[in-house]
């Protein structure tokens, strides 16, 4: 990758990898911190990447950076319940379905957030996100399988499906 | 492929994704009848439900932005340094070898005694050839080249130093400028294809003379040449970059129509 390249690439894939870490948990100044890292990275191992997998290369590091954070901070996976008890959604106070799916999703464990992030928006391949991750291909599907049926429960449990 | 309770999501992500076989897809159906519990996490499974972003800029683009560190050299001090090494080039290409001297070099360069400066600097250089140094060459440098001193250090932040010409061009300042040259063939009468000096700027006005390449012969006589050259350029500076160049281009010329000269 030269340095034509790789500027080119922070014009392209910048706000994708930022929107990555901010829907996976990194809030706002970590999310900027773990797109910084990517960046650097990236330019110091220009020389090894390919342009290709550029995009693919920065997300890597944003998902190990968000991990470490999360290992740092002692911050265990613990996934919120499905339905929050006192919480009953009355019909006008109804979000349209994307937003009530982004909501269902900060509810999963953060590898399966990641990992439909991955698929559905950056539209990856089980195998690249694979990779990726650090995971197995089975284990990808097993996790976006999870993720889906967790998504349509709350959603259903909400008064939502995506017929609505 | 056997499917059990423990690895039953892989597959049902296949089923529901399209990625099966018929007989793939026989196998899990067949599951499916002896797992009712597990028939309604498959229904859930909704492969229409897909995640839809919308942009989210990420604000410090620039700052990502990375941008070759381009040194800018002191054009004043380069270009003194460039002329004062092809001057000293002169000097040091038609000096004859004390211990073995050329007779036809010898006899071009009293024939062309009166015209350049190059040539005046030559006789006094073959009359003390011993006595090179930077010292004794200053002087007959400095009302040729119009050179002042250079400014002593002080204290003023770089911000502060006068705001040099910029170059018009970010060319090196080659020989190919200046007239064609004659192929080299003699080692002591080459002409100079190609100068270049780098100069670095140490602490304020100062700068220290890293480099002088010469091409096409690297000698001992060039490194000689070389070392002269740079204890002697850093005392000379050229008000303009552009005044330099010109300067520069004319004693290339000269030069070179003096090679031209002792060759034919």
């Amino acid at each position: 990758m030269t340095q034509k390249e790789y500027n080119n690439g922070v014009r392209l894939w910048a706000d994708d990898v930022y929107r990555f870490a901010v829907r996976c948990g990194g809030g706002d100044e970590l999310s900027k911190d773990a797109v910084q890292e990517a960046y650097a990275s990236l330019w110091e191992r220009r020389e090894q990447v390919e342009v290709e997998k550029g995009k693919s290369f920065l997300l890597t590091v944003v998902h190990n950076c968000l991990m470490s954070h999360h290992r740092h901070e002692q911050v265990h996976q613990q996934t919120l319940p499905l339905l929050e008890p006192d919480r009953v959604v009355q019909p006008d106070e109804r979000f349209d379905l994307q937003e009530a799916l982004h909501r269902a999703l900060e509810r999963l464990p953060q590898v399966q957030r990641e990992a439909v992030q991955l698929k559905d928006v950056e539209g990856y391949s089980c195998k690249e996100i694979a990779d990726m991750l650090s995971l197995t291909e089975k284990q990808v599907s097993v996790y976006l399988f999870r993720a889906r049926v967790s998504l349509k429960k709350t959603l259903i449990a909400l008064g939502y499906d995506n017929n609505n | 492929m056997i499917i059990t309770t423990d690895n039953y999501e892989e597959y049902f992500y296949r089923y529901c994704e399209g990625e099966m076989t018929a007989d793939e897809r026989a196998a899990v159906e067949a599951f499916i009848v002896q797992h009712p519990d597990l028939a309604e996490e498959l229904s859930l499974y909704d492969p229409t439900l897909k995640l839809v972003e919308s942009p989210m800029p990420y604000p410090d683009k620039e700052d990502l932005m990375r941008h070759e560190v381009k040194v800018v050299p002191l054009w004043r001090w380069a270009a003194a340094a460039c002329v004062a090494a092809v001057l000293l080039g002169g000097v040091w290409q038609l000096w004859p070898d004390a211990s073995n001297p050329t007779p036809g070099t010898t006899g071009a360069v009293a024939q062309l005694h009166p015209t350049t400066n190059e040539i005046e600097l030559v006789e006094s250089t073959m009359q003390q050839p011993k006595a090179m140094s930077s010292q004794a060459v200053a002087p007959t440098l400095k009302p040729a080249l119009q050179v002042k001193p250079a400014a002593p250090i002080n204290d003023e932040p770089i911000e502060q130093l006068p705001q040099y010409e910029p170059p018009t061009t970010d060319e090196p300042l080659l020989l190919a400028d200046a007239e064609p040259m004659p192929a080299p063939n003699q080692e002591d009468t080459t002409v100079i294809e190609y100068i270049d000096i780098i100069v670095f700027p140490t602490y304020q006005s100062q700068v220290e003379v890293v480099e002088v390449a010469y091409q096409p012969t690297v000698s001992d006589r060039f490194r000689a040449f070389r070392s002269r050259v740079s204890n002697t350029i850093r005392d000379y500076a050229y008000q303009t970059y552009s005044e330099a160049r010109g300067e520069l281009l004319t004693r290339i010329n000269s030069f070179n129509k003096t090679i031209n000269n002792i060759e034919s």
